[in-house]
């Protein structure tokens, strides 16, 4: 059984057509690749498998249970959609910890241990909103994976990172790839994509064509 | 889930910054008020005092400083993206009901306070510190307000009773403010229309000669003459009215607005 299935999924906004009949299964343990110009469909992909919008036709299936239908959102996923998401006035531990409460799964010392884990200071009190888009975007990798989420959904989770913090999170996705985790990404630079994924969809006219893997 | 969730808002809330600002208005308003006041009205009786006290900042800005209790926090969440990594640990439904939750329990607890603290104030602790000189009426008449029915009851549950009616009140304020917030996504407009509500509200009933039922009155019937009971609730009933629609707009729309 595929992990996350999309069955004959259509979707469109307004009368223009993102998506149509597309099927697209994912199985665990892998890294997927999603590519695709600017507006062609890439978040909207991620936001159907993660429940934020449902198709219009179709279904979304994530372990045997159709979205939308007894369940809202997938259960121990963790996201980066559109850009990092913070409390601007809080920092980077306390916008963590608001989110870590939520489950309550976790407790202070993973969430430094993750920070830490990603290229920040857990013990900074600097506010988010004095973080360079570097840092935010760091945050933003911390809130998706501190809960040992099984399932990384990560939209450009490489954007505006240094060098060296590319390194790091590159090679913090294939550790967690090593423990069976499954993760889909996009990315804007091809050496993301051609480096790390096992597979790699290209969205083209409303649908995903597998170009590796 | 929503039990929890409550508690974790809880959680979120008590930092210094924000026991700060409670503190501000539940002791520093009302100081200095007190120290505004003190010297320049003729005081027949202790009530008086505490009658003078709520003259004045709170009345004018009532629905203003319920917002500050609570609400004036969550456009930070709403305007950096924050939410969409909330939702995907828990149901919208659950996060903002939660908040309205917390935001009606800590506004209802301020705006009791806020009342409840100069009352006490004024009948138990002034009397020993004579700060205020009370005058003899001399056969002037007493200007009895609203709510003085229920010293038939004994000062202290006159004292309760009120203050849980300003509790209330402004526990309905602070949530249409959150309402609003939350559903146009302005944090200026959503906060705004709650006062704009209640000085129209204000506007209209004078206008047409109905003092008695004006949001200000009903909630500080200080400067009217004292009013049967029942007429308080008929403004309560419209402001509830309004609440509960905008709670169902919001329900309605949760997840269309956001998708």
């Amino acid at each position: 059984m595929s992990h996350i299935l999309l069955s004959q999924v259509s979707k469109s906004f307004k009368g223009a057509t993102i998506f149509e009949n597309v099927n697209f299964a994912v199985e665990k343990g892998k890294i997927y690749g999603i590519i695709g110009p600017n507006g062609s469909g890439k978040s909207v992909l991620f936001k159907l498998i993660c429940g934020f919008m449902f198709p219009d036709h179709g279904s979304v299936i994530v372990d045997g249970e159709e979205l939308g239908a007894n369940k809202r959102f997938p259960s121990n996923f963790g996201i980066i959609i559109d850009r990092p998401g913070y409390i601007a006035g809080k920092t980077g531990f306390d916008n963590l910890k608001a989110l870590a409460l939520i489950r309550n799964k976790i407790n202070d010392d993973k969430i430094k241990q993750t920070m830490r884990m990603v290229g920040l200071n857990p013990e900074s009190t600097q506010k988010v909103k004095h973080y360079s888009l570097g840092m935010k975007q760091k945050l933003a990798i911390a809130q998706a994976i501190m809960e040992d989420q099984q399932t990384l959904i990560l939209d450009e989770p490489f954007n505006a990172l240094d060098a060296d913090s590319v390194e790091t999170i590159r090679h913090l996705l294939r550790k967690f790839r090593e423990e069976g985790r499954t993760i889909l990404l996009t990315s804007h630079n091809q050496e993301d994509i051609d480096v790390l994924c096992d597979e790699v969809y290209r969205i083209n006219r409303f649908k995903l064509e597998k170009v590796k893997g | 889930m929503l039990g929890h969730q409550v508690k974790v808002e809880f959680i979120r809330v008590f930092t210094w910054r924000q026991c700060m600002v409670w503190a501000a208005l539940v002791l520093v308003l009302p100081a200095i008020q007190f120290m505004l006041i003190k010297d320049h009205y003729l005081y027949y009786r202790q009530l008086d005092l505490f009658l003078r006290l709520n003259s004045n900042f709170v009345p004018l800005l009532f629905p203003i400083i319920m917002v500050l209790v609570y609400a004036i926090s969550f456009p930070s969440e709403q305007k950096n993206h924050f939410i969409p990594y909330v939702r995907i640990r828990i149901p919208l439904t659950t996060y903002f009901f939660s908040k309205l939750i917390v935001n009606a329990i800590l506004s209802f607890l301020l705006a009791f306070l806020i009342v409840f603290v100069p009352f006490v104030f004024s009948m138990y602790i002034e009397p020993y510190l004579g700060i205020v000189r009370l005058y003899p009426t001399d056969g002037n008449p007493i200007p009895y307000t609203t709510f003085e029915q229920l010293l038939a009851l004994g000062t202290l549950p006159y004292g309760i009773l009120y203050s849980l009616w300003v509790g209330l009140n402004g526990m309905m304020y602070a949530t249409m403010g959150l309402l609003l917030v939350m559903i146009l996504e302005k944090p200026f407009v959503g906060f705004s229309i709650p006062f704009v509500y209640y000085l129209l509200g204000n506007f209209i009933t004078q206008v047409f000669g109905y003092d008695q039922f004006s949001p200000t009155y009903t909630i500080f019937p200080f400067s009217i003459q004292q009013q049967p009971l029942w007429t308080v609730f008929v403004p309560f009933i419209v402001l509830c009215f309004v609440v509960i629609l905008l709670i169902f707009y919001l329900k309605e729309r949760l997840h269309k607005h956001h998708d």
